[in-house]
């Protein structure tokens, strides 16, 4: 009976929040979806799932997430910076709860993309870097993380009627962009900026002087 | 009503709150032989623990946690929505775990702002008296300092030298020159050298948590002295509830609980509050009584109202070569050059500061872009690092309609009424706010910046003040010349509360030397036996 009451509120919360976001005035999506019923329509829709609690990484996942990084970043990005985006991946999943589930599912829709495209079943993990590219470029052309406010009405219904439109934002919200944290904590990217180091890297007063210019070639090293 | 036990260890001095105010005077009273309890509601950041709160920070952690939540409720009901949570930290060591460390002083003529100007109020003590004790305040913090062409007289130099300008900084000023803006360094209380202790500033751009301790906090520059004393301590989760009375109207005792909500006491002879601008005012409206219907020290009816902040107002622009942002998190270069105008008669003084971390980062333009790969790397070296973004800080009258009081339905952790903030700007604000961005906008255009734009929201920069404003009458103020309530013999207040103005100086230095300036009068009234 609670699971029915349960699922029967959700089911309103998901129907209402839908509801909500097809509302024509930003403005006025804005306002409703900071109520606290608004916010739980939206987080109920998109958010990382906390029950899912938190997990360790195995290894299998880790390296189907660095692959992942590996199309996602520059392609010379470099091991370096791949060290400090799964440094920062293997942190999510153990302390924020529901990632390591986002990146499992996210390694999930991978896996049957790479199988619808390739005719095979076989792991993301294992294909090639400019294999992994295509299947990486056709699970996140399109996908747009706005703010939900401004979102329009043919993504909002995308989201709420078709599961793969959701799974491919869902990955490109609470995977890529983790990936993109990640990375750009690494000197190396902030280098590839003209930088001469990531600005929390405690790096004396170098603040003062102008910094380098930015040169990739400076960034292969 | 049962009475909640009693600690058996009276105290010379209680001090609620161990921020800048509650600490540096704890620490100057220790110093003199006098015993005191500081009671701080929050725990202790212990200092080897922050190299990991900085990791954990950048990665978007606030290491600052507050638990439980319930402690830190109230409700915003003003037309600016006054964020709280994000302002203060509950913890020894108070605000200043997580402040940006400016220090500049008052202006002479903040403290006599009606004589000059026809506004506001006089303070009852002037900027000579208060001046010996901004350069001890300075130097126990450790202010890092240079000449500033607008600034009141000073005694003595800063005791450590400026920090270096923010490259971008230099780039901007070079561009104000030729409109005849004078800039200077922002004093600052971080190390531009290894001081007291502590070491240089190491630039990690991660000012809120700094890892070095070349940033002043006084859980580091003073707490240590009233720990190690054998006359002083600091009792920590300790929540002072309420001040109680004894039958002549001084303040008895201050009842607290921890996190196990089991009231306790302590007995003092004189109690003094530093809970900063909306905790000082809640805490003497939750002491009200049989004795002190309208709450503590109240006569007036000016506990919590007035209320001021320091508005500050945007303005950016887009430049074409690189802006150099994102390289640290403090501000370098000031202008103080319309602090002090003729103008200040009709409209806000303001200053001009540059934002260091101005337009979005490399993150945040890949974060919310449709690419990766190397379209990605190309769309974020595009994109990063052209925006300039020039601030200033704005200064603000005190508004009987602004005010802190207590929430009649919310109530916090311990079942107390939470504060309740009203704050809105005047027309004497919005004039300053126009005037500044008319010269953001010359700035920005000497920089050769387009699609220059002023921010429209204003926001504040977590200076709460004048909730308990100083004066000569007790009729028009709170505490007196002593920061010793009209009608409480044995309560003192200090913090930015007792402000009558705030000028546009960030307020801890000004705390700070208020502070010291109470410790020698608590002190000289030890010697004379006013203490026992």
């Amino acid at each position: 009976m609670k699971r029915r009451r349960f699922l029967g509120v959700a089911a309103v919360a998901t129907v209402g929040g839908i509801g909500l976001l097809l509302l024509d005035s930003v403005r006025l999506k804005e306002r409703l979806l900071s109520t606290s019923v608004g916010k739980r329509a939206r987080e109920s829709i998109l958010g990382v799932e906390s029950s899912e609690g938190i997990s360790e990484l195995m290894e299998a996942e880790e390296a189907g997430l660095l692959k992942l990084a590996g199309a996602v970043l520059p392609s010379d990005s470099g091991d370096v910076a791949r060290a400090v985006v799964l440094d920062h991946l293997r942190w999510r999943a153990r302390t924020g709860p529901g990632y390591a589930h986002e990146f499992r599912r996210a390694l999930s829709l991978l896996d049957d993309e790479t199988e619808r495209r390739y005719g095979v079943r076989s792991d993301f993990a294992h294909l090639s870097g400019p294999e992994a590219a295509v299947v990486v470029g056709a699970l996140l052309e399109g996908i747009v993380v706005y703010q939900l406010s401004a979102a329009s009405r043919s993504d909002v219904l995308r989201l709420a009627i078709s599961p793969r439109f959701l799974s491919r934002y869902r990955m490109r919200r609470h995977v890529v962009n983790e990936i993109i944290d990640g990375y750009y904590r690494s000197s190396l990217a902030w280098r590839r900026l003209g930088y001469r180091s990531f600005p929390g890297a405690c790096a004396g007063m170098i603040y003062s002087q102008p910094p380098i210019a930015a040169s990739d070639s400076v960034a292969k090293r | 009503m049962t009475e909640a036990p009693v600690r058996p260890d009276p105290v010379d001095v209680c001090i609620v709150g161990s921020g800048p105010a509650g600490a540096m005077l704890g620490a100057a009273l220790v110093r003199s032989g006098i015993s005191v309890a500081v009671l701080e509601s929050g725990p202790r950041y212990p200092f080897a623990l922050r190299p990991q709160a900085q990791r954990d920070y950048l990665r978007g952690i606030d290491p600052w946690v507050r638990k439980p939540e319930g402690l830190d409720v109230y409700s915003s009901v003003g037309a600016l929505d006054y964020q709280l949570n994000t302002m203060r930290v509950r913890g020894v060591g108070g605000t200043s775990l997580h402040w940006q460390a400016e220090t500049p002083r008052l202006h002479a003529n903040d403290f006599r702002m009606r004589s000059t100007y026809g506004l506001a109020e006089d303070w009852p003590i002037d900027y000579p008296e208060l001046e010996p004790y901004y350069v001890r305040a300075e130097h126990e913090l450790g202010v890092a300092g240079g000449a500033d062409p607008f600034a009141s007289p000073r005694s003595a130099a800063y005791p450590l030298p400026p920090l270096p300008y923010n490259y971008m900084d230099q780039l901007l000023m070079k561009a104000a020159q030729p409109l005849g803006l004078r800039f200077s360094p922002i004093p600052q209380a971080r190390n531009s050298k290894p001081y007291g202790g502590r070491s240089q500033c190491l630039g990690c751009a991660t000012c809120t948590i700094c890892p070095t301790g070349a940033k002043a906090s006084v859980d580091l520059t003073h707490v240590p002295e009233i720990d190690q004393s054998t006359h002083g301590r600091v009792i920590e989760q300790a929540t002072v509830l309420r001040l109680e009375p004894d039958a002549r109207g001084r303040v008895r005792r201050a009842v607290y609980a921890g996190l196990d909500r089991v009231e306790r006491a302590i007995e003092a002879t004189v109690f003094v509050v530093a809970g900063g601008g909306i905790e000082t005012p809640r805490l003497l409206l939750l002491s009200s009584g049989r004795q002190w219907r309208e709450g503590l020290a109240n006569r007036s009816g000016l506990v919590g109202k007035g209320f001021r902040e320091h508005p500050i107002c945007y303005s950016s622009g887009n430049v074409t070569g690189p802006s150099y942002a994102h390289r640290i998190s403090f501000w370098t270069a000031t202008s103080n050059q319309f602090w002090n105008s003729p103008d200040r008669v009709h409209r806000s003084a303001f200053s001009v500061i540059f934002r260091p971390m101005c337009g979005p980062s490399p993150s945040e333009i890949a974060r919310t872009s449709t690419l990766w790969g190397d379209r990605l790397d190309r769309l974020v070296k595009a994109e990063f690092g052209h925006t300039v973004t020039v601030e200033s800080p704005i200064e603000m009258l005190s508004y009987a309609r602004n005010s802190v009081d207590l929430d009649p339905e919310l109530r916090d952790y311990h079942g107390s009424p939470a504060p309740r903030i009203r704050l809105s700007l005047g027309e004497y604000e919005a004039a300053g706010v126009r005037a500044a961005q008319q010269v953001h906008s010359q700035i920005l255009q000497a920089f050769g910046a387009t699609g220059i734009s002023a921010d429209p929201n204003v926001g504040v920069q977590a200076h709460p003040s004048g909730t308990c404003r100083m004066g000569s009458d007790p009729s028009r103020s709170v505490v007196d010349r002593d920061l010793r309530c009209h009608d409480v013999p044995n309560l003192y207040l200090v913090g930015s509360g007792a402000f009558t103005t705030s000028g546009l100086a960030n307020p801890t230095l000004t705390i700070g030397a208020l502070a010291l300036r109470l410790g020698d009068h608590l002190v000289s009234a030890s010697r004379a036996g006013a203490l026992r």
